[in-house]
């Protein structure tokens, strides 16, 4: 079997995280991860960098004059 | 997110910007690209809020109603904007976004291939600052990228959802999906200096 290139492999990623790949394409990427250190290391980071995203939060917050200016164009004055 | 279950009492419109645009402002500003467009959102939201005050019907808390508002706000946004700047899967000079990754085998440039990152382990999901970069390259993306990104990762949307909410093909959201990676994962691999 052909080793699928790089770019595929971490294209057919984000197809495995819903189980949308077919057989063939599962054994691709499978093969292409046992051979190729870069694309381990994709997934292992774009996998950790999806569970931070589920903390992701700002470090911003209104001013209270924005939030003045929020009350005052809304009539809430 | 507006935790469910946890109601407190309804409060008057008087005091909704006390009680509520910070929560809001948070929610929006972590899924849209710039400070502005996340406040503006918000004081949609609120206008909504009350043109329609009379469809709140107390069976979820009252943030919870507004944040589904804003929620709703920050879709049409992304759908608006889509119709605005359409998917640019080329770039203006010609190469794809993809070139800036991989040769013309598909192999990874040797400029662009995943470093290993000491500090990888799940640790680093309690480091603030991990957070905080995820956040600023999550703004850098493009509109495309950041509204799939987010609706997979913080809204926990599977892709049939999100084609649907944000009106894309299935194969236009794989190939954003991909790129929204790609970039994010170099950004964040750029600016934490623990790498």
């Amino acid at each position: 079997m052909e080793i699928i290139p790089c770019k595929q492999a971490t294209f057919l990623m984000s197809k495995r995280e819903e189980h949308a790949l077919t057989f063939v394409e599962t054994l691709h990427l499978y093969i292409h991860l046992l051979v190729c250190e870069f694309c381990r290391r994709f997934l292992k980071q774009t996998r950790l960098i999806a569970k931070a995203a589920k903390r992701a939060a700002s470090n911003e917050s209104l001013t209270s004059e924005e939030k003045q200016k929020m009350k005052d164009s809304l009539n809430l004055a | 997110m507006p935790e469910k279950g946890k109601k407190s009492p309804a409060r008057p419109p008087t005091h909704w910007i006390e009680e509520y645009s910070d929560a809001l402002f948070k929610f929006a500003r972590v899924r849209v690209g710039d400070r502005e467009t996340a406040k503006d959102l918000v004081q949609e939201t609120f206008l909504s809020a009350l043109q329609n005050i009379e469809s709140f019907r107390g069976e979820s808390s009252q943030k919870t109603w507004l944040t589904s508002i804003l929620k709703n706000k920050i879709i049409d946004y992304y759908r608006k904007r889509k119709t605005a700047t359409s998917v640019p899967l080329i770039d203006e000079d010609g190469s794809s976004e993809l070139d800036k990754y991989f040769d013309e085998e598909g192999e990874w440039k040797s400029t662009a291939g995943p470093v290993s990152w000491n500090a990888g382990g799940y640790q680093i999901l309690r480091s603030k600052e991990f957070l905080e970069i995820l956040q600023k390259c999550l703004s850098k993306l493009s509109d495309h990228g950041r509204s799939v990104f987010v609706s997979k990762y913080l809204d926990e949307l599977d892709s049939e959802e999100i084609c649907k909410q944000l009106d894309l093909t299935s194969s236009n959201y794989w190939v954003i999906m991909h790129r929204a990676k790609l970039q994010i994962r170099k950004c964040i691999e750029k600016n934490w200096i623990n790498a």
